[in-house]
């Protein structure tokens, strides 16, 4: 024991710290979207057009993992902060344009 | 349940010009269910969030199982990837978009006190995989007929 002083416990800090997880893994499975869309626009010999999707999605995976780090950094605040629903949102964006262009490609092929 | 803290609120609601009830109601909306009613325990909040996320993870892992089948499934017969495919993509966009509501109607039943509404998300995603399921082994029994 050296008596270092310990931090007193934040309430939900660990749900804080298990929706962050959540959020990144959100943003993990946007990516590997990301990258099968670029892969099969070279398959369909459409490179511009699946570059352009996952570049898009690759974006929308990176405001994903911004939000999912502001949250985890809730943890270490008393108060936490409000449901990001602008963040709920942009993941839900994430998933049509996903499912649009996913449509469109079992459509062309 | 009506707390003291939602008591004050209708008093202030009821006290508002009707001008300034419909701005304060239209600002609600915009700000969505976190500017409503009481902040619940933040555990809540969160396990809320984590569903939410959850579902949408599900949504993403439909959208791309349906893009696999487009990709990927072979068959004699003209048109089955679609027969496939689409339905995996659609249930995953429906998904998305259901889940979102979800959440908003669970973070709204929560500030207000009252239970967290029935979904029916369970069912849905069930049962379109099991007939996506039955289709596809249809789909491979045809194909070995006709081979």
């Amino acid at each position: 024991m050296t008596g270092a002083r310990r931090r007193p416990p934040v309430p939900g800090g660990e749900a804080a710290e298990r929706t962050a997880l959540a959020w990144s893994r959100s943003a993990l499975a946007v990516i590997a979207i990301a990258a099968c869309v670029a892969k099969a626009g070279l398959e369909a010999r459409e490179p511009a057009l699946g570059l352009a999707a996952a570049i898009v999605l690759a974006g929308l995976a990176g405001g994903v993992w911004a939000i999912g780090e502001r949250r985890g950094s809730a943890r270490r605040a008393v108060v936490p902060t409000r449901p990001p629903r602008a963040g709920l949102v942009l993941l839900t964006a994430a998933a049509l344009f996903s499912a649009a262009v996913a449509a469109a490609m079992a459509v062309a092929s | 349940v009506s707390g003291p803290t939602q008591d004050g609120e209708a008093e202030e609601r009821s006290s508002r010009l009707p001008g300034q009830a419909t701005r304060h109601r239209r600002a609600d909306e915009r700000q969505g269910p976190g500017a409503m009613g009481e902040e619940p325990d933040p555990r809540l909040t969160f396990a809320n969030e984590r569903t939410f996320l959850a579902w949408n993870r599900t949504a993403l892992g439909l959208i791309a199982a349906g893009a696999a089948a487009a990709a990927f499934l072979r068959s004699g017969l003209s048109g089955a990837r679609l027969v496939v495919a689409l339905p995996l993509i659609v249930l995953g966009a429906t998904l998305a978009v259901v889940s979102l509501k979800q959440w908003e109607a669970n973070e709204e039943a929560m500030r207000r006190g009252e239970p967290i509404p029935y979904t029916g998300l369970p069912r849905a995603l069930a049962v379109t995989i099991a007939v996506v399921a039955v289709l596809c082994a249809v789909l491979v029994v045809v194909d070995q007929l006709v081979a």
